[in-house]
This record gives C-alpha cells, sequence and structure tokens, in this order.
C-alpha cells in the first residue's frame, strides 16, 4: 500500500483509502474515484500532476491530491 | 391588417449532463439563432437559454452547466440544482456520454429523484461501436422508465431525428422510476433514516413537493442550502436538531453522508450496468489519439508545442490580421467623408461623424485581431487540448502559487479581461481564485492593443511587432510576480489540487468553432461597443465645450480652441502628477478616458490630436513622445486600472474591498514601473 503519487505508469491499481479532506473527498468522489475504485496509472513523471484513466475516462489529479490517494496493487 | 399574435403555449427544457458530453452541440443544433444570453467565452458557467418553434409551441431550452452531480457545493452545481428546483420545468434532457456510462449514470440516478419528465439521450453511439462496446438500449430504458435516444452529436440527421422525438414526446412524457429505493436509502446511515422520517411527517414547501422523499432526505441531510432556503426557520431547527441528535449515536469518525450516498449510488450504478453493458474485446493497441497525447503531455515536448502555439497565435492576432482591419478603416474614413461631403457643417454632423461613427469605427476596426485571438482560444478549448497544456504547464504555476485551472481565465485575459474574470467561476479554490482576478489586468486585453500599434508604429516602426510581443511578455512576467508576492504575503497557505477531467482530444466541426467565435465577438462587441461609443460621445462633448462655454465641433480640428475644453483643463490637472514622464496634456486625458473603456485612449488621441485615424496619428505622436517616453506609456496602459467594466465584474466576484484594491494597485504599479522605465532610460541614453 502506497500514495498514487508513487504509483508506477502503465500499472493497475485499486483505491484502498483517501486521507483527505471532505471537500476534497467529496470532488474525487463526483469523478468517479472512490475506495474501491480500479484505476490505471497513465502517466506520473515524478513531478507535476499524475494522469490516469478510472471508470473509462482520464483524470488529471495535482501531486499533492495523489500524495492522499492509498493504492495497492490490482493483479 | 395584421394576423393577430397567437401566444404560444410554453415548454421548458433543461439540457443536463457532465462536462464534455456534447451538451452544447445539442443546444446550438436545437436553439440555432435564437440564443440569448451569450455566455462569457470559453466555460459555460452561467446557463444559457435559447429556442425553438414547432407546432404551436415555444420550446425554450436551457443548458445548464456540465455537472458529474449533486453532492458537492461548486457553483456549477448550485446553478443546476436551482433551475431544476425554482423552474416550472416540462422536461429533462439528460445527455450521457455513452463511452463513459458509469460515471455519467451518476448523475441520472440523482436526476430521477426530481420526478420530472425526462429523457435520456446517449452521445458518442458511434464511438462504442468502435470500441467493440455494446449496450441494451431497450433494456436502460426500461429500467429508467424513460426513453433512451442514442446520437452522435456530430451527425446533423442524429440530431434532427432528436428534435422531432422532442415535439413528439412532450405531448405525454413520461416520468422516471424510483430507482432510488426507501428501504436501501435508510440502511446507509441513523440520519438519514431519522430525517426521513421527519420530513414524511410534515408538509413539504410547494417547490419541492415534486421530488421523491428519498431525494429530498439526501439533498436536505448534506445540509444543501438550495433545498434548505424553502423550508421556514422553524422546521430548519428541527432539522438541525435531528441532524445533531443522531451524531452522538455514532460511533466511528463520520463519514459524510454525500459519501454514503455516493457509494450506494455506485453500487446501484454497477447493478445497471451489468444488465446493460458489455465490452467484447479488450482493446490494447494504442489509437492515434494516445500517441498525440504522448507527444502533447511531454514534459518538454509538450512545453515546445504550446510555446509554438502561443507564437502563432499572437502572430495571427498582430500581423496577419492588419489588413483586415486597416480595409475596415478605410470603409470607415470613406464614410466619414461622406458625411462631411453630403452633411451641412454643424453640431450634428460632428455628433455623427466625429462621434458616434468614429466610436463605432474603433470597434469595428480591432474585431480582425479579436476573431484570430479568439480563433485560438477556441481551438484550444474545443479540441480539448486545453487540458493537456494545464498537463504540462501544472509543475510551473505550483511554484509560482496557482494551478493549472487558472490557465484558461488568464488565456481569456488577453481577449478582454471581463471575460477573464468571470471565467474564474470555475476555480475551486477561493484564495486562488481572488488571485487570478487581481492579476488578470495585466494580461494585456486586446483593447489595449490599438494603443500599442499605435504608439509603436509611430516610435518603433521597423520593430513594432517585437515591441508589441515585448509589452504582452512584460505582462505576463509582471502578472507571475505578483502571483508569487500574493502567495507570499495576503495568501499564505496550503495550495489546493488540480482535480479535472482529460476529454479525449476531437476535432470539432467548423461550423461548431466559427459559431462560437461569432457569439464571442457578438458578446463583446455589444458589450463593450456600447461603453465605447458612449464613452467616444462623452470626449466628444467634452471636446467642443469648455469652462468657457461652447467651442464648436471645430474646436476637434483647431489646437488653439481644443486647449479650452474641458477634456484639456482635466488632462492639465494631472499634469504635475505625470512631469516626470513628460508625457503632455493630451496623452493624459487620454489615460484618463481610458478608464471607460481602454478602446478610448486611441479615440482621445485622435480627437484631441485633430485626426481621425491612425495613419495621421502616427507622425503626431513620433513627434510629442520619445520611445522612451512611449514605452512608458505603453507600460502604463499595461498595468493602470482596468476598465469600468472590468471593475464591475471584480466587484460582482469579490464586492467593493477588493476592487478598490485592484483599482489602487494598478495605478500605483503603473506610475512607479513608468517612473522606473523613464528614469532607466535616462540614465541609459
Amino acid at each position: 500500500m502506497y500514495p498514487l503519487s508513487v504509483a508506477v505508469p502503465g500499472k493497475k491499481y485499486i483505491i484502498v483509502a483517501i486521507q483527505a479532506r471532505n471537500h476534497a473527498v467529496k470532488r474525487l468522489a463526483q469523478l468517479g474515484l472512490l475506495k474501491n475504485t480500479p484505476v490505471f496509472v497513465i502517466k506520473n513523471l515524478g513531478r507535476g500532476p499524475i494522469l490516469v484513466e478510472a471508470r473509462n475516462s482520464k483524470i488529471v489529479l495535482g501531486r499533492g491530491l495523489a500524495n492522499k490517494i492509498i493504492v495497492q496493487p490490482l493483479n | 391588417m395584421f394576423p393577430e399574435k397567437k401566444t404560444l403555449e410554453k415548454i421548458k427544457i433543461a439540457l443536463i449532463g457532465n462536462p464534455n458530453v456534447g451538451k452544447t452541440a445539442i443546444f446550438n443544433y436545437l436553439t440555432k439563432s435564437s440564443q440569448k444570453v451569450a455566455n462569457f467565452p470559453g466555460i459555460t458557467v452561467k446557463g444559457k437559454s435559447g429556442f425553438f418553434t414547432a407546432k404551436n409551441k415555444k420550446f425554450i431550452v436551457t443548458d445548464l452547466p456540465g455537472t458529474y452531480g449533486f453532492g458537492t457545493d461548486s457553483p456549477e452545481e448550485k446553478v443546476a440544482k436551482k433551475f431544476l428546483l425554482d423552474e416550472d420545468l416540462n422536461l429533462i434532457i439528460n445527455v450521457v456520454d455513452a463511452t463513459k456510462l458509469e460515471r455519467n449514470l451518476i448523475l441520472t440516478l440523482q436526476l430521477t429523484g426530481f420526478k420530472k419528465p425526462m429523457i435520456i439521450v446517449l452521445t458518442f453511439a458511434d464511438k462504442i461501436e468502435e470500441e467493440g462496446i455494446d449496450i441494451n438500449y431497450e433494456e436502460l430504458s426500461k429500467i429508467f422508465g424513460v426513453p433512451v435516444i442514442p446520437i452522435s452529436a456530430l451527425h446533423k440527421h442524429d440530431l434532427e431525428h432528436l428534435k422531432q422525438f422532442i415535439i413528439q414526446y412532450i405531448q405525454s412524457p413520461l416520468i422516471p422510476e424510483t430507482i432510488l429505493k426507501a428501504d436501501e436509502i435508510l440502511d446507509l446511515s441513523p440520519k438519514i433514516k431519522a430525517l426521513y422520517l421527519y420530513l414524511k411527517n410534515i408538509s413539504i414547501p410547494k417547490k419541492l413537493k415534486n421530488l421523491s422523499l428519498e431525494w429530498l432526505t439526501f439533498l436536505v441531510a448534506t445540509n444543501d442550502e438550495v433545498v434548505l432556503e424553502h423550508f421556514d426557520r422553524e422546521t430548519r431547527e428541527q432539522i438541525n436538531s435531528i441532524l445533531q441528535e443522531t451524531d452522538m449515536h455514532l460511533e466511528n469518525e463520520e463519514v459524510p453522508v454525500s459519501l454514503l450516498f455516493i457509494n450506494y449510488l455506485y453500487e446501484k450504478v454497477q447493478e445497471i450496468i451489468k444488465k446493460v453493458y458489455s465490452n467484447k474485446e479488450e482493446v490494447n493497441t494504442k489509437t492515434i489519439m494516445e500517441l498525440i497525447d504522448e507527444v502533447l503531455l511531454d514534459p518538454i515536448v509538450g512545453l515546445l508545442v504550446f510555446s509554438a502555439v502561443i507564437w502563432l497565435t499572437f502572430k495571427l492576432t498582430f500581423d496577419v490580421s492588419q489588413p483586415f482591419s486597416t480595409l475596415i478603416e478605410i470603409m470607415i474614413n470613406q464614410v466619414i467623408a461622406m458625411i462631411h461631403h453630403y452633411l451641412p457643417q454643424n453640431v450634428f454632423t460632428s455628433f455623427l461623424s466625429d462621434g458616434l461613427i468614429s466610436g463605432i469605427g474603433f470597434i469595428l476596426t480591432f474585431l480582425p485581431q479579436l476573431a484570430f485571438l479568439f480563433f485560438g482560444i477556441t481551438l484550444l478549448e474545443q479540441t480539448g487540448y486545453l487540458t493537456r497544456v494545464v498537463f504540462v504547464t501544472d509543475r510551473f504555476l505550483n511554484k509560482l502559487g496557482i494551478t493549472g485551472k487558472s490557465l484558461a481565465p488568464l488565456l481569456l485575459g488577453f481577449g478582454c479581461n471581463v471575460s477573464g474574470v468571470l471565467a474564474t467561476k470555475t476555480i475551486p479554490d477561493e484564495k486562488e481564485r481572488i488571485i487570478t482576478i487581481l492579476v488578470n489586468p495585466f494580461m494585456s486585453c486586446s483593447a489595449r492593443l490599438p494603443v500599442y500599434v499605435l504608439i509603436s508604429s509611430a516610435l518603433f516602426p521597423q520593430i513594432a511587432s517585437l515591441v508589441i510581443t515585448g509589452i504582452y511578455l512584460g505582462g505576463i512576467m509582471l502578472a507571475a510576480f505578483m502571483i508569487w508576492v500574493y502567495r507570499k504575503t495576503l495568501f499564505r497557505g496550503e495550495q489546493s489540487s488540480l482535480l479535472i477531467e482529460m476529454p479525449e482530444l476531437t476535432l470539432p466541426p467548423t461550423s461548431s468553432i466559427f459559431y462560437q467565435i461569432y457569439l464571442y465577438l457578438k458578446d463583446f462587441t455589444l458589450h463593450a461597443g456600447f461603453g465605447i461609443t458612449i464613452g467616444v460621445v462623452i470626449i466628444w462633448v467634452l471636446s467642443i465645450t469648455g469652462p468657457s462655454g461652447y467651442l464648436g465641433p471645430d474646436a476637434l480640428n483647431n489646437q488653439a480652441l481644443i486647449q479650452q475644453s474641458w477634456v484639456y483643463k482635466i488632462g492639465q490637472l494631472l499634469e504635475t502628477i505625470f512631469k516626470p514622464m513628460g508625457w503632455e496634456t493630451p496623452l493624459i486625458v487620454a489615460l484618463i478616458l481610458g478608464f471607460i473603456a481602454k478602446e478610448v485612449v486611441v479615440g482621445t488621441l485622435a480627437v484631441l490630436y485633430g485626426h481621425g485615424n491612425m495613419a495621421q496619428l502616427v507622425p503626431i505622436l513620433s513627434s510629442v513622445m520619445s520611445p522612451v517616453q512611449g514605452i512608458a506609456y505603453m507600460v502604463f496602459v499595461l498595468t493602470y486600472t482596468p476598465c469600468i467594466a472590468t471593475v464591475f465584474a471584480i466587484k460582482e466576484e469579490l464586492g467593493i474591498k477588493w476592487t478598490i484594491f485592484s483599482i489602487i494597485n494598478g495605478l500605483v504599479t503603473a506610475w512607479f514601473l513608468s517612473f522606473l522605465i523613464i528614469t532607466i532610460g535616462g540614465l541609459l541614453l
């Protein structure tokens, strides 16, 4: 288990926890990012935002937010 | 005589769906030439309305801002919610992206709670075939209890079919099934259960009566202001006490109701998806669009591409538009000449030619520049490229203190600062929003361009474009500096993070691009044009009258006379402040009147120097200003108070305090920078 910000591009993960404030959690939920949501990491350069695909749409997340989303690799 | 106008029956329709699903394309088709409120360029934050008539009925369609659902208090959601509650809606058209069914249906589920007649329109129906997806439309329709219409928003006959369907359907529309079951929702939390039972037993306010009780409970439980304001104070207090009471019985850390609800919604959506959706093949090969994205999202190449795009847009705006502007100018001058030729020389002729026509003429002459700039911006957003730009620039913007979300409002400022300021509604973080509004005036709006063009042509004939580019870049650097300063001083604290959906890259139809540019130009012309024409007329009045009385229209051509006018006197009063810059009175007067609208600066110079067009102003200017003074002047124009329209926009968004701050900030910075330039210039030369 580790933050999305260190996830490897090209791999699939599942969200296990979101450690952000309610406001951010709601915004994430609106876009379909909740606990148990599978995500596919498209781009992660170690700096700058992260691009993921979840529920068939692509979402850009700032690094700060990605730090608060805890994921686990999906096999 | 004329046939009596029949009062048509009004049918009110709301278009609602996720962002980027194609609502606007549908809206544009349905309402074509009848759109009432032009939204401010770029982002639909306010709704827009239009209509079409058929079968003795007037179908009023409102395009609501794109929204993912009703769980946060974003401005888009508020607008949508208010509309769905406050209007006597006859029909909800829920536009759903067929390729993103899961997330889109979340909104659909929530819409069923409003219990209004509905249609579900599935866009990108053509794409799902390509991707090997199969959706059972009949089953989906059965589940929701309303018609499901698959279309491709690009195909005219699909859109026409939809239009005909709406006309037919409205005669006997269907209300969606209750998919949100009471017993399932009550199980979610004791808070919801207690609230439900309370609401069941009281009398519901009129506007909320239509909602399903389950949906109303959810809205109330999430403290939704838009909904709560319909209850009287007593009821609200009761509700509050229920919500607090059950808090005491919760053992774990409280999970917000909206989150419990969304989890529930996703479970329901999964059930629905299982019944209607099947994906035949797992597409593994990269599409062309994905390969293009690799380039656009690359940290280095992506930025290079963006710089090239910006350079190209500015080149089009400055250079390529020139011949068109000149052509318009020639035509305006012809009109003015004809007026002077055919009409007697008196006040009214002067008013017409030197006041009204001149004013309108100035607006028209830089429409070509605006057209190219808006073309660039429209292309950026409609292709989806703007999100790629946000992705590659976010890192750097973060260092300053803002996110990629501020990029679009800042870019729009180059067209018109009013648009830029209003577009900040989409920035979720309040601090960032205020900062973006405050620095927006430094994004040199197109109204100031004529001033730069005029002065650069006069004082730097060989390198005019270069100088102008320099001014623009200067503005950007100034804005960057101010953002950084604001973050260190007034707006310290944690920065919020970017969170946006990246739409697929598409090539929008040319009709859509041109139609959008037309809307922007129309909006700008009406909006700024009115102000400028009034402004030019005011200058005209102040030029032909003075403390000594009426001077007559000859004042406009007579240097001696004009020095007795009000306009001149005002300038003289302020000369002391501008002494170090050495600008003569007409130049100062132009700045003052530039407060009305920046376009007025050139108009004023024209009137005061007695000539109606740029070609004649150029030699005059080169004789009254040195190159250094010219640069200082342009920097002043870049930096000082934004125009009245922008000031009002800032007041609308932030209130009086920040507006005054913005005005003073502008004036002080402008004076200081011009002074600096004059001083440095004086030392170097």
